[in-house]
């Protein structure tokens, strides 16, 4: 342990000091030393503590004597010169000690500003339990945002698809219509020229024509259908008894809404 | 000297009464060191001082340290962050390495076979503490771990967890314990607090941030269920891969369990009392209220 002197140099043992191992109070190493028969000893340093500052002049200030300062007239210096020169000081050492008011204020002190453990305690574990909670929201909200994140990533892919169709297939469009304006005006038109816009207005024109065109006609068939309907319903009629064909649909007429 | 003499008995007998070597008792040999003697300026005609020619330099008129000439100045320039916000009011704890505290073991400058606590380091002169540095305490560090080989019951202020299983692998206890700066002044400086006249105050309890700290058993604090450490000191001996030497076989038992009161500031003196450095006693209070104040 700590004779590593006495091991490492075996002819001078006898230099190394040795210390009865006493239990005392207070840690402090202490400069005595004496041989001993106990095989746990141990060798301790030579600290010679500082000495005690003893006031040899023993200064007591006089209180009656007008000169001497104010602040020597205190409870507190004479506290201190308790402290220093102890009963030689002449005061009671009771005066050490904090007066009433003195002990209130420190307590009043003590309960304003010092909270007990087991508040402090319930005030950490009152954060704690919020911090919990908060943990755990962030956690849910995130698990299930993560959830959709599959759907969401499709449907970003979808739209993304979508727009990519539509722009071809306006693109489309707007190539067949430069072909038929070419077709029509016998040369390469400028989408932006006048005459491709007017070309543009008759196209939509015709369309609307041939529209119109098909719905009258397909009034027309639908006239003639219920007419031959109603003829063999008329037919069926001067037969009591027969069966009459209903399989004829019977559409409700259409408004315009062109 | 007297008992010097001729021969080996003469060698001998200074070797015996001769003080250790010391940085204090000895001195080089003469011309070991070589002190290069102070020279002038070369030649009469250079009466300058050292301050060089005309301009700001021999005149004494430079701006201050950091002007560039009046564009902005480097330390103007770059922008604050708060790494340093407050840093004068941040706790501090000096570390004492494992190293130093088996040094100090083994040069005796601190005795074993008592509890040590801030008060024993301070007076081997382990470290200096100055509470109004904001050093709060001690912080054992884990430097010298693998030649740790004492049986102690220190008290420290915070410990890793290595430091701590390197301790009560070899035998011996640490706890953890707060001391507020006033019981820290106490502490590092016992007779000169005595001097003062005043009873020694109640410890003051660690502040919110800390208490979760000195109340768990993992960090061995002083407020902790004893019961706790007992399991916590079982599961770091399982971790680190150690077996944890039963305690209450030794015969140091006693002493290893000796734990200072968490209103107490040090060992054998409790709240309240007044030492009286002259006649070497102690004085307690006998007012009822003053006895309830200092045991709340």
């Amino acid at each position: 342990m700590a004779t590593s002197m006495a091991r490492e140099f075996p002819r001078l043992a006898f230099l190394c000091n040795f210390r009865v191992v006493s239990p005392c109070l207070g840690s402090s190493t202490t400069s005595k030393y004496c041989r001993t028969q106990n095989d746990t000893c141990m060798q301790v340093a030579r600290y010679r503590a500082p000495p005690f500052p003893l006031d040899r002049s023993r200064y007591i200030p006089d209180k009656s004597d007008p000169k001497t300062p104010e602040f020597q007239k205190t409870l507190k210096f004479d506290r201190k010169l308790w402290g220093r020169h102890g009963e030689a000081s002449g005061f009671d050492p009771s005066i050490c000690w904090p007066t009433k008011a003195e002990l209130a204020e420190v307590q009043e002190e003590e309960r304003d500003w010092c909270l007990t453990l087991q508040e402090m305690q319930q005030n950490i574990a009152i954060r704690r339990a919020e911090e919990e909670k908060a943990r755990i929201a962030r956690e849910k909200r995130i698990a299930a945002n993560m959830a959709k994140m599959p759907k969401l990533i499709e449907q970003v892919h979808e739209e993304r698809r979508l727009k990519k169709e539509q722009l071809e297939e306006a693109k489309k469009r707007k190539e067949h219509l430069i072909a038929k304006a070419r077709e029509r005006l016998g040369y390469n038109v400028h989408p932006n020229s006048p005459k491709f816009e007017a070309m543009l207005e008759e196209i939509e024109n015709e369309e609307r024509k041939q529209k119109k065109k098909a719905k009258k006609a397909k009034q027309e068939a639908m006239r003639e259908a219920f007419k031959a309907a109603l003829a063999t319903a008329e037919a069926a009629k001067i037969q009591d008894g027969a069966t009459i064909n209903t399989d004829v649909p019977l559409k409700a007429h259409k408004t315009q809404d062109d | 000297m007297a008992s010097a003499g001729k021969g080996t008995r003469g060698a001998l007998n200074l070797l015996k009464n001769l003080p250790r070597v010391g940085l204090n008792n000895i001195k080089p040999l003469p011309g070991a060191f070589f002190k290069a003697p102070r020279r002038m300026g070369g030649g009469k005609s250079k009466r300058k001082c050292g301050r060089g020619h005309k301009g700001q330099g021999q005149r004494g008129t430079r701006p201050r340290l950091g002007f560039e000439g009046g564009n902005t100045p480097f330390y103007l320039r770059i922008p604050k962050y708060g790494y340093y916000e407050n840093h004068s009011r941040r706790r501090q704890y000096p570390p004492l390495s494992l190293y130093r505290l088996q040094y100090l073991i083994d040069m005796g400058r601190i005795d074993t076979t008592q509890p040590i606590d801030l008060a024993s380091l301070t007076i081997g002169r382990a470290l200096n503490i100055n509470p109004k540095r904001q050093h709060y305490g001690i912080n054992l560090v884990e430097e010298g771990a693998d030649i740790f080989q004492a049986k102690i019951n220190i008290e420290v202020q915070y410990a890793s967890e290595l430091a701590i299983a390197t301790v009560e692998r070899n035998g011996g206890t640490i706890t953890m314990s707060y001391y507020d700066p006033m019981s820290l002044h106490i502490l590092v400086d016992p007779i000169g607090f005595f001097t003062k006249g005043i009873p020694i105050p109640k410890r003051a309890l660690p502040p919110e941030d800390l208490v979760e700290y000195y109340t768990s058993a993992e960090s061995r604090g002083y407020l902790a269920d004893p019961k706790e450490i007992q399991k916590a000191r079982l599961a770091l001996a399982e971790k680190y891969g150690y077996k944890l030497p039963d305690l209450s076989l030794e015969e140091r038992f006693k002493m290893l369990s000796i734990r200072k009161d968490p209103r107490q500031v040090l060992f054998g003196l409790g709240a309240g009392w007044l030492v009286d450095m002259n006649r070497k006693t102690v004085l307690k209070p006998t007012d009822p209220e003053l006895l309830e104040f200092y045991k709340s």
